[in-house]
């Protein structure tokens, strides 16, 4: 999850450069090794989404890319690295590859080669290699492959100096992978009919011949008629004349040319190595009754570090001790010397505070729990449980038309819905990416929702906690599955890389804590003041009884709960957090009871997403499927609240 | 279907939406215009895969994939014990997308491939590289099991 997500394209420089490679081979660790700029690493493929970029030391430019495993695009974030590379600006390229799974990359390298950019290869996770007894000889293998080859370890910073060195002897491999004799004629011929100029003219022919026009008309619009038809030509006599499909061959041609380099330049020493503890860890997680286990280790775990100590004991300690005890009574005096105006005095310190709702919630109610959860999440994205964790429940997520993959968006929404809406990059079909984002949008969480959330069942009881989870998740499976067969389309296979597990590195998990803080910081505060001085203001014009009045049939009526609990939902409309902690405020002021209290908390999960979700989901699905997203989830919210109000009572049960 | 020319996969209908609705012939003719580049391909191979699936139900067989191939010695990674190695011989019944990622992950045939778990789906591992994939697709991939001698040579000596 990449919290400052802000989308870089590659803009028209002379020169830049460009780290490429498979996924979760350590390219943001590189990147962030050799420019010092912060990017986001952690252990799964599909963390990089968009492309980022940063200075080199020299003063040129470096971007980051999505992983890829081709240079035919299967998914969009694939396609993000692949237009980065061919973009006219991208000078070199770093080819990064993981040194223990040596042939695999070095095809890829062989593959990215065929773009026309000099290229030096870095053979990461070097330590990783040694310690599985891969010996590799960076020149020897630099000299067969005619580009420099460096051995690095990112995340020690080890080789980046003799990386940054290499650089300027990037160079266009003098190595060809021995296509099968009709593939290399036809791939002569198509190249021999696009502009002589272009510099990734071989790439552009295999896509031609592979069927995909996207890259054609990319970089050479324009063709005339005739020339199209000759490539269609070239391809239909082709096709009789292969053994097995296009891209198969191309890359065991590729596979086996890597296979002769790594023969060449490395060896095995020594064998029957002890799996390491962690291994078996990750292993048992995969599996049926291990797996489970672990995985209500880790909620409950999760709940402990983030529910009670986050939201009960840090809550406790900032709002009462610290906020109410001394820093809200130091500020009202402040505000009271400073000023005899009645009307600022309210505004800062009022029941509608700036200082008293807008910065107290968020400082002392919600930080707390956005730093816990963001810490507790680092730790489990470096561990490498995330890709276990799709594997896990893919079969569940059958059901909703998605498989195991969509784990890791639903996941990343627990951080932060607006971030995992753009992580639906990394599913194949178009389908899977709408029934992601509709399902973020509806009844994920976020991590700062999520934490009042938790903070309020907590107190009220374990049954509440269950029934919470119970109806929202029996509502996303619902909807899932509605929305499954009502939408066209098809899902997409499961097929997902397992990383090695792991030991999180204490330095990573801070720094990513501490941007997502920032981040939160800079993105929810402004709202929640914007929100409360919204309150406000309505409050004064006597604006909000009116409102409350007007929502009471809806609030009160329907869910049964104190007209004040409009204000939340008001304020929800901003952010649902926002929303969440007023009710909080509401419930502490012993203003609902243990019932009413769930059914708010359930409607507010399921609540409109908040607006940078919205604007994100018009930027990536078009402003009709936001809006109907919206019309959908706004009234559903409050009926499944109804429901749950009514089944509540009917079954009189007290949670 | 997939088109035999340019790989592309796609649905009978959407080959419908495309070329052939404005194909004079478009009530059959009995061939389907790939929509991707236009190859037209007898459209009886749908027809013929129902009865093969049919006659395979009346048989008492699980369904399968396509064009099973009746090699000897020949396997499913699905039917393969957990903790064997063996060596991938042919990889069917994929869509294109599938088959395209499983080259990405260095499942092709000639790869050495060891199976680590099947429930609640297969991992297997290449080399260094654990991929897991529901088992759906583990009985597309064939895979010819070693003979004793040549499954002593360890891992490290073959690659
Ligand atoms: N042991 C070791 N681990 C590394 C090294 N480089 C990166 N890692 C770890 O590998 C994992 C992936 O690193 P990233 O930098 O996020 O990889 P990436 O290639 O950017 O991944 P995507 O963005 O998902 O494609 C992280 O857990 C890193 O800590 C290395 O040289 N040695
Ligand atoms: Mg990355």
């Amino acid at each position: 999850m990449e919290c400052h997500g802000a989308t870089v394209a590659v803009t028209e420089e002379s020169e830049a450069l460009l780290l490429v490679g498979s996924p979760n081979v350590g390219k943001s660790a590189l990147f962030q090794a050799l420019t010092r700029a912060r990017a986001t690493i952690s252990n799964y493929p599909g963390t990089t989404i968009s492309l980022s970029r940063a200075p080199l030391e020299g003063g040129l430019p470096l971007y980051d890319t999505p992983g890829i495993y081709g240079l035919l695009p299967l998914s969009e974030d694939e396609e993000i690295a692949r237009e980065a590379l061919i973009h006219p600006g991208t000078s070199r390229v770093i080819v990064v590859v993981d040194a223990k799974n040596l042939r695999r990359g070095l095809a890829l390298a062989l593959d990215v080669a065929e773009a026309g950019r000099p290229l030096v290869v870095a053979l990461n996770m070097a330590d990783e290699a040694w310690a599985l007894g891969y010996r590799i000889d960076p020149r020897l293998l630099s000299d067969l492959l005619g580009a420099p080859v460096v051995s690095t370890v990112a995340t020690r910073g080890e080789g980046v100096e003799a990386l940054r060195d290499a650089l300027s002897q990037a160079a266009l491999p003098r190595l060809r992978p021995a296509y099968p004799a009709p593939i290399a004629q036809a791939i002569e011929e198509v190249a021999a009919l696009l502009p002589p100029a272009l510099r990734e003219k071989r790439l552009c022919a295999i896509s031609i011949l592979a069927g995909e026009r996207a890259l054609l008309e990319e970089c050479a619009p324009g063709l005339p008629e005739e020339t199209l038809a000759a490539f269609a030509r070239i391809r239909k006599e082709l096709s009789p004349r292969l053994t097995m499909p296009l891209r198969a061959a191309l890359t065991a041609a590729r596979l086996a040319e890597a296979g002769k380099l790594e023969k060449a330049a490395g060896r095995r020493d020594g064998r029957g190595f002890r799996k390491p503890f962690r291994e078996r860890l990750g292993e048992w997680a995969m599996q049926p009754v291990t797996g489970p286990l672990i995985l209500a280790g880790v909620l409950f775990g999760m709940y402990k570090f983030v529910g009670e100590f986050g939201a009960g004991t840090l809550v406790e300690l900032l709002e009462r001790q610290l906020f109410k005890e001394v820093i809200t009574p130091f500020i009202t005096r402040g505000v009271e010397a400073l000023s005899g105006w009645a009307f600022l005095r309210e505004m800062i310190v009022g029941p509608y505070g700036l200082f008293t709702m807008g910065l107290t919630y968020a400082l002392a109610i919600i930080l707390p729990v956005v730093g816990t959860f963001f810490l507790a999440f680092g730790v489990l994205e470096d561990s490498g449980y995330l890709p276990r964790l799709s594997l896990l429940v893919n079969r569940l997520f059958r059901a909703m038309g998605l498989n195991g993959k969509a784990v890791l968006p639903m996941v990343l929404g627990l951080g932060c819905d607006t971030m995992a809406t753009l992580t639906t990059r990394i599913l194949e079909t178009p389908k899977e990416r709408l029934l992601v984002t509709l399902l973020l949008a509806l009844g994920i969480p976020c991590s700062a929702q999520l934490g009042v959330i938790m903070g309020l069942l907590g107190e009220a009881s374990a049954a509440s906690v269950l029934i919470w989870a119970g109806v929202v998740s029996g509502v996303l499976l619902l909807v899932g599955f509605l929305a499954a067969r009502l939408l066209p389309g098809d899902p997409s296979d499961f097929i997902v890389e397992i990383p090695p597990v792991r030991v999180p590195q204490l330095s990573n998990v801070l720094l990513k804590t501490l941007a997502r803080i920032e981040w939160y910081l800079k993105e929810a505060v402004p709202l929640f003041l914007a929100g409360t001085l919204l309150l406000f203001l309505l409050d004064k014009l006597g604006a909000l009884l009116w409102l409350q009045g007007l929502a009471a049939p809806v609030v009160n009526g329907l869910l049964g709960l104190p007209e004040e609990a409009a204000n939340s939902f008001l304020i929800g409309f901003l952010r649902r957090d926002y929303g969440a902690a007023g009710l909080f405020a509401l419930a502490k002021a012993g203003k609902l009871d243990s019932a009413q209290v769930l059914v708010s908390l359930v409607t507010i999960t399921l609540f409109i997403p908040c607006v940078a979700n919205l604007l994100i989901i018009v930027k990536e699905r078009g402003v009709r499927t936001a809006l109907a997203i919206a019309v959908f989830i706004f009234p559903f919210a409050f009926l499944v609240g109804g429901a749950l109000r009514y089944a509540l009572g009917a079954l009189e049960l007290t949670p | 279907m997939e088109c035999p020319l340019c790989g592309y996969a796609f649905a009978p209908q959407e080959a419908a939406a495309h070329g052939c609705q404005l194909c004079p012939l478009h009530d059959g003719c009995g061939a389907i215009s790939c929509p991707n580049c236009g190859y037209c391909q007898p459209s009886t191979a749908k027809i013929e895969g129902r009865l093969r699936r049919l006659a395979r139900w009346l048989r008492g067989e699980s369904p399968a994939h396509e064009n099973t191939p009746q090699v000897q010695g020949w396997t499913r990674l699905r039917d393969l014990a957990v903790g064997t190695r063996a060596r991938v011989v042919a990889i069917r019944g994929f869509s294109s997308r599938s088959a395209a990622r499983l080259g990405g992950f260095c499942i092709l045939p000639g790869a050495v491939i060891e199976l680590l778990q099947r429930k609640p789906a297969f991992v297997v591992r290449v080399e260094e590289t654990t991929v897991a994939l529901e088992s759906k697709l583990a009985g597309g991939i064939w895979v010819q099991s070693f003979l004793p001698g040549e499954e002593a040579l360890p891992a490290a000596s073959k690659r």
